[in-house]
């Protein structure tokens, strides 16, 4: 057995967002322009339930353990979609069960980039069944969330005291066309909720859904009309 | 999204609080938290027959310990896991920080099992301790000896043996330090959805019909009833049935008529007394004494930061003291919602260890461990023990009131009452029970009750017309004025649900 320690140089980490490349050249617009539809423009169907890789909350907690010790830390990413209603954005969440939503999203593959990773989740949960296929134009990357341990609480910051999380979770806005269908797993429900009901509800929606009318408040929705 | 939503959508929901009501059960919603030092203590000392994994020792299902290591750690043969804390740590301490530390005391990498630090669940801070985790008693011994030697950012690590005590004097010593409150329990009902959401009618019953139908076919595209899933509520729905479904698609719900608040304090009322929200009153009273003892440089400016904060917040004694009352205080931090204009309490709110001292004070995160245990050992064990009963008795208020809501909201009043006399003798009955905190926690009781009762809570037209997604913040604010006043709300959107 090796009786040896790692190797310990840097006690902290190195940037906020420690795996992602550095990008110091590109300057991003000033503001960024986002086209928004109203809902109805978009049709929804179902398709088959989509259960849940975990049955439980201890068993989720339990796997990310395990393939923690393998793989390292978790990456996922998480999708937010927005469509409008009376000119207010509406962000599509996934109801699950009563009192959950989340944001259409999952687990990264290993090596998987999020941008074809969240294509791909995007695909599985919402994507349509009838042979055509979704168009989901990722935008911007929104935010970074990051699970300190292997239990439910989330920050959008690594804590001062940890070096190694446990997952990071990544918030891309995702650009929909102006006309789509998509196709809802049984076991969910699909609700737009406006920015109204999330804002400052975290008691409801958790604090990271919560938080995104603050994030999203930096891109100038255009409210396009039906036709 | 909150772990106790990811329960429920697990099939893991919460208990329903039947059966009679006991003073233990209400402490246990508070033990019953992230980690309870107790189950901890005897899972770890336990011989277990099996190889077990360091994250069962650590009671809560998803509190699972972190490694800080990622190759797995040494196998511990006979499965027996010897823990400590170690104290004293900054809030910016790292994992790495502290596995260096340990490694550079000539511990065995093999008898090093796991460590898990304490956290600030709100905000992810570090609570200044962590319990290490090791594979033999002698391990356990040698770190005693040798990791304080091994000062950590300038503070000599401290290792206390693993016990309840140990646990306890920590968690007062770092809530002395936290900038925010470690709200732990996040209670779902709280929970406040679907104001003006939009169903996207699809899911399994999405498509069974028409919108007439639907509403009667079970979960009708209400969101609300899925808020509060009460025997009274479903009731309810059935007799909107007719009226919504002639109303569809443009549906206005009654619930939001005549939103009543006291849902929403039920599930915040035990956050509050964490959150070290409030009443001014108890608090002065009370720091006199501990004042000189703990930090006596803090008692000169101690009036200037709390005569602003009491003129402003006058409103709020209904709320149970703070459990941590005294410690914001002594850590001259201001309550929470102090305001901001006040003095120096800006400066000393900021959360920086860099900040050099304030008008003497030392900055947030110094860490006083060291200068709070001869005051904790010393003379004032009676005032811990005071504070071990206050917290308690603050406990069994919040946790009844929160019961109490609970109940009444089904329409069960009399046991809602049961529960607050209940409380209330508990209260009155216990050592302190003629201190002025715990007096006020037997007003705010009976105010309570007497609300409750004067509210015709089981009848059912105050008890399905609630808003409970819109009123988080004002029922928060008014509740601290009053419990039974808050009545009509000049705003109270109806929801508009529209199905696809």
């Amino acid at each position: 057995m090796d009786d040896s320690w790692p190797k310990i140089d840097r006690t902290t980490i190195a940037a906020s967002v420690p795996e992602s490349p550095m990008n110091f050249d590109e300057k991003p617009p000033f503001n960024r322009t986002i086209n928004v539809y109203p809902l109805t423009n978009y049709t929804f169907g179902t398709k088959d339930a989509q259960a849940e890789k975990d049955k439980s909350v201890p068993e989720r907690f339990k796997r990310m353990k395990d393939e923690y010790e393998v793989v390292g830390m978790r990456r996922s990413v998480e999708a937010v979609l927005i469509v409008h209603e009376h000119s207010l954005p509406h962000i599509l969440l996934l109801q699950i069960g009563t009192t959950f939503y989340k944001l259409p999203g999952g687990e990264l593959e290993i090596g998987e980039d999020e941008i074809s990773g969240v294509t791909r989740l995007l695909n599985d949960t919402l994507g349509r069944t009838d042979g055509e296929s979704n168009e989901w134009t990722i935008e911007d990357e929104i935010g970074n969330w990051w699970r300190p341990n292997f239990d439910p609480p989330r920050y959008p910051y690594i804590p001062a005291h940890v070096t190694k999380p446990k997952e990071h979770t990544k918030l891309l806005l995702v650009q929909l066309p102006a006309k789509s269908t998509f196709c809802v797993p049984k076991n969910f429900k699909l609700v737009a909720a406006p920015l109204f009901e999330l804002y400052d509800n975290a008691a409801a929606y958790g604090p990271l859904i919560s938080s995104l009318p603050t994030t999203l408040s930096r891109f100038n929705f255009i409210f396009n009309d039906s036709n | 999204m909150t772990e106790l939503d990811e329960a429920v959508l697990l099939g893991e929901a919460t208990d329903q609080h039947d059966g009679p009501i006991d003073e233990n059960e209400l402490l246990d919603e508070k033990v019953l938290k992230e980690e309870d030092p107790d189950d901890l203590y005897e899972e770890a000392i336990a011989p277990t027959s099996h190889q077990e994994e360091p994250a069962k020792l650590v009671d809560s299902p998803v509190a699972v310990t972190a490694p800080v290591v990622a190759t797995k750690p040494a196998a511990a043969p006979e499965g027996r896991k010897y823990c400590c804390y170690i104290g004293n740590l900054l809030w910016y301490t790292t994992d790495a920080d502290l596995l260096k530390a340990i490694a550079s005391t000539g511990l065995s990498r093999s008898q090093f099992a796991d460590m898990k630090f304490f956290e600030n669940r709100t905000n992810g801070q570090s609570k200044g301790y962590a319990l290490l985790v090791l594979n033999s008693d002698a391990a356990v011994k040698q770190i005693m000896e040798t990791l304080p030697s091994k000062p950590i950012h300038g503070q000599s690590p401290t290792v206390l043996a693993y016990n309840k005590t140990n646990q306890a004097k920590l968690e007062e010593v770092q809530a002395k330090n936290q900038t925010r409150p470690d709200v732990k329990k996040k209670t779902f009902e709280d929970g406040c959805v679907n104001m003006g959401t939009i169903r996207i009618g699809t899911g399994s019953q999405g498509r069974s019909g028409s919108t007439s139908t639907s509403g009667r076919s079970g979960p009708p595209p209400l969101m609300m009833q899925q808020v509060r899933p009460t025997p009274l509520m479903s009731q309810q729905m059935t007799q909107q049935v007719p009226q919504m479904s002639n109303q569809i698609p443009q549906m206005r719900l009654q619930i939001n008529g005549q939103p009543v608040p006291m849902v929403n304090q039920r599930a915040q009322i035990p956050q509050q007394g964490l959150m070290g929200t409030a009443p001014m009153g108890g608090i002065t009273q009370q720091m006199q004494p501990q004042q000189p003892m703990m930090m006596p440089q803090q008692t000169q400016i101690r009036p200037a930061m709390m005569q602003p904060t009491m003129g402003v917040q006058p409103m709020m004694n209904m709320a149970a003291p703070p459990p941590m009352a005294n410690q914001f205080a002594n850590s001259s931090r201001p309550p929470q919602i102090a305001p901001m204009g006040v003095g120096v309490q800006p400066l000393m709110q900021m959360n920086t260890a860099m900040r050099p001292p304030v008008n003497g004070l030392p900055p947030v995160h110094v860490n006083p461990q060291m200068q709070m245990f001869p005051g904790i050992q010393g003379p004032s064990l009676s005032e811990a023990e005071f504070e071990d009963v206050m917290n308690r008795n603050q406990t069994v208020s919040s946790s009844a009131i929160a019961r109490a809501i609970t109940d009444a909201s089904v329409g069960d009043v009399k046991g809602a009452s049961e529960t607050l006399l209940t409380a209330i003798a508990l209260i009155k009955n216990s050592r302190i029970g003629h201190d002025e905190r715990c007096r006020q926690l037997i007003y705010g009781l009976e105010h309570t009750l007497k609300g409750l009762e004067s509210k015709g809570y089981s009848s059912r037209s105050s008890k399905s017309h609630r808003d409970r997604s819109r009123s988080r913040e004002r029922d928060r604010k008014r509740r601290r004025r009053s419990r039974t006043r808050s009545r009509s709300y000049s705003r109270s959107p109806s929801p508009r649900r529209r199905r696809y």
